[in-house]
């Protein structure tokens, strides 16, 4: 399901990498996306989802990857290569026409969506978001942020259970979520209100625990368990980080 | 009256919850569904009123089959108080609230203000008719949610777990409301962990959780060991004396 | 980003940009049992907007999307300057007094739809090429082969699908706003601004 978390436990090197390290790759190969020529990309996106196999995720990856980019693939390609207008239109059959170079940009553009949603799925799907958490906070990154993104992730479960019950209490209630358009859409305020209404609730109780404990006191969070970090892995984030920066002010000044 | 007929029902990959398992509730009566957490009482009710489909077997309300119809038609006949009230308070003020339920039969407005005051005044709710569902105490909200489906006025109520939390008030008044609905001629079904509660307000007792449910006459259910320990409920105050004195 | 948090924010606004965001990716889950053509994932972003302002907005749009990105859609993280040009919108609407009146307020999601076009249309060409390999291409499609531009293609798309969603989210929050006891509104600094004049 595509509603399902994406992560996959293993033990392969990719998992044990510090997330902080990992993220600076996928950022990496997000701006060199911008740079490298269509068969390069296609390749690379290729290497990854082989890497992918390799570090043990690689049925889950290959399948979402196929299930997103196909879609968009065949889109982009069609799209660009045979109904925008372009100068070098040339008729293939009856209506039918296509031009090289709008195929060229679609495998331009398509390549490099390729390669982002290969290298993020492998990001993700190598990265628990609890793991992600603590690399932040032992990074020390402000405890406002990291809780703005650990929150919601602990929250999702239980809401989503809520929402849930909330449908359930109003169609017993007679509700019918099959009406015409417009009931529906009344409809749609009675499940709302009471999960928009709870998750008020929520957040004042929350905002009381949270000052009670004093979170904030710091301006960062002490990690206990800091995931594992190697001088190497530090030496590889700034060459990536330098490396960046030079990609970006070479396409800038070109 | 409610029907239930060989119900069987099993959730995905798992075994069966439920075989086999038939109950009858006539009018003016009422069932408590009892057995301990995971027994499969809130899984009865889900059967009851349409959230799950049984596999096998029907629910029947006055004779006719409702299995296989949509929830909200099923809403016209069955009416449930869930546990938590939050989750189903979505009006404003009080009274639009109590008024839903009947405004889904298509009433006249004169109707269906009779009815929300009738249900309102029932529950002790009536001088709070133009204030925020939310900002009622607990056990207030959860007579706005029993005043709800008390102004649908149907043959059948569910009520899970209505009583718990309660003050003996509150409870007093939970109680007379049970007893004018059962005069009145409703199929009741309660789930209810407290078998004090059980012994002064149930007619009959099905627990869950045994080899083979059985709709048992409260008395009797109190008064069968075996029972009790397989289902593994404490006996209600009145029979811990009795057995303490003789 | 720190300074921000710290300053602007105290933790009761944090709190409530954490369930909003919850909300934000929950909230679709009604539609699927609806089967409305609306995607409801900003619901969340416009309340936050309402009661805390712009920048509370933004930071919930942006959230949403990293979150969304990072377990369920990689793609999502693409379209996060999308979610947070509603949020800092939605709240600038309703600085200015925009989510008074119900007409006002339906007048305010047209804006927020017609503010994110802005900036979803750059992304979606030159990012995504105009296509997105959902069924709205058909309609990218349609425009440009009766001879419309890329970019006024995507653009009809990106607004024609998003002005029902966000007119009718914006009235949603408006109307739960009203009808909300002060208990739960408490300490949100923006909502003054939104109350009907008297």
């Amino acid at each position: 399901m595509l509603n399902s978390s994406i992560y996959c436990p293993g033990e392969s090197s990719l998992h044990r990498a510090n997330p902080l390290t990992k993220s600076t790759g996928l950022f990496t190969v997000v701006v060199t996306s911008f740079l490298l020529p269509p068969p390069a990309l296609w390749v690379v996106s290729a290497i990854i989802l082989l890497i992918g196999l390799a570090c043990g995720v690689g049925g889950s990856v290959i399948w979402r990857y196929v299930l997103l980019s196909l879609p968009f693939t065949l889109a982009v390609f069609v799209f660009h290569g045979a109904i925008l207008p372009r100068s070098d239109m040339q008729p293939v059959l009856g209506w039918l026409h296509y031009s090289l170079t709008g195929l060229e940009h679609a495998s331009l553009v398509g390549g490099r969506i390729s390669l982002i949603l290969a290298s993020s799925l492998l990001f993700v799907s190598t990265t628990a978001p609890a793991t992600l958490l603590r690399a932040l906070d032992a990074a020390r990154w402000p405890p406002g942020l990291s809780f703005l993104l650990a929150s919601p992730l602990l929250l999702l479960d239980q809401f989503t259970g809520r929402a849930r019950a909330i449908s359930d209490a109003q169609q017993t209630r007679g509700l019918s979520v099959d009406g015409s358009p417009w009931r529906r859409l009344q409809a749609l305020r009675m499940l709302l209100v009471p999960l928009l209404t709870s998750a008020l609730a929520d957040a004042q109780e929350r905002s009381h625990v949270l000052t009670a404990r004093g979170f904030r006191a710091l301006p960062y969070r002490t990690v206990i368990d800091p995931p594992a970090d190697t001088r190497f892995q530090r030496f590889l984030r700034w060459s990536l980080a330098v490396f960046m920066a030079m990609e970006t002010a070479f396409m800038v000044l070109r | 009256m409610l029907e239930v007929r060989d119900l069987g029902f099993a959730y995905q990959g798992q075994p069966l919850l439920f075989d086999g398992v038939s109950t009858t509730v006539p009018d003016g009566h009422i069932l408590a569904v009892v057995g301990r957490n995971g027994a499969g009482k809130s899984t009865l009710f889900k059967l009851l009123n349409g959230l799950l489909k049984p596999e096998d077997g029907e629910v029947l309300v006055g004779g006719k089959s409702i299995s296989g119809r949509k929830i909200s038609e099923i809403a016209a006949h069955i009416g449930t108080v869930f546990q938590s009230p939050e989750q189903q308070l979505f009006a404003g003020r009080v009274e639009e609230e109590v008024a839903f339920g009947p405004r889904q039969f298509g009433l006249p407005a004169n109707q269906i203000s009779e009815r929300v005051s009738d249900a309102l005044n029932r529950t002790s709710l009536l001088d709070q008719i133009a204030r925020h569902p939310l900002d009622l105490s607990a056990a207030e909200r959860r007579f706005l949610a029993i005043a709800s489906v008390l102004a649908m006025r149907l043959p059948v109520l569910l009520l899970d777990e209505a009583q718990r939390g309660l003050d003996r008030v509150w409870t007093e008044r939970l109680e007379s409301i049970l007893e004018a609905e059962r005069s009145a001629g409703k199929s009741i079904v309660m789930i209810c962990h407290d078998m004090d509660f059980v012994e002064r307000n149930a007619d009959t007792v099905l627990a869950l959780g045994g080899r083979t449910p059985r709709q048992i006459p409260v008395p009797a259910f109190f008064s069968d060991t075996e029972v009790l320990a397989e289902v593994s409920v404490e006996r209600p105050t009145p029979y811990r004396l009795r057995e303490f004195m003789t | 980003m720190s300074a921000i948090t710290k300053t602007y924010f105290d933790t009761k606004v944090l709190a409530l940009i954490a369930v909003a965001i919850v909300i934000n990716i929950v909230g679709g889950q009604f539609n699927d049992l609806l089967r409305l053509p609306i995607f409801l994932d900003s619901i969340g972003t416009i309340l936050v907007a309402v009661l805390a302002g712009p920048i509370a907005g933004a930071i919930t749009g942006i959230f949403t999307n990293v979150i969304i990105g990072l377990i369920f859609a990689p793609v999502a993280a693409a379209f996060a300057p999308v979610a947070l040009v509603i949020g800092l919108v939605a709240g600038l609407l309703a600085r200015a007094g925009w989510f008074r009146t119900i007409w006002q307020t339906v007048i305010s999601g047209v804006v927020i739809a017609a503010a994110l076009t802005v900036v979803a249309v750059p992304i979606r060409i030159y990012i995504f090429g105009g296509v997105t390999g959902s069924g709205a291409d058909f309609f990218v499609a349609y425009f440009s082969s009766v001879g419309q531009t890329l970019v006024s293609s995507v653009a009809f798309t990106v607004f024609g699908s998003n002005v029902a969603d966000k007119v009718l989210s914006a009235l949603l929050v408006w109307g739960l706003v009203r009808q909300l006891p002060e208990r739960l509104t408490a300490g949100y600094d923006y909502l003054k601004f939104s109350k009907a004049a008297a």
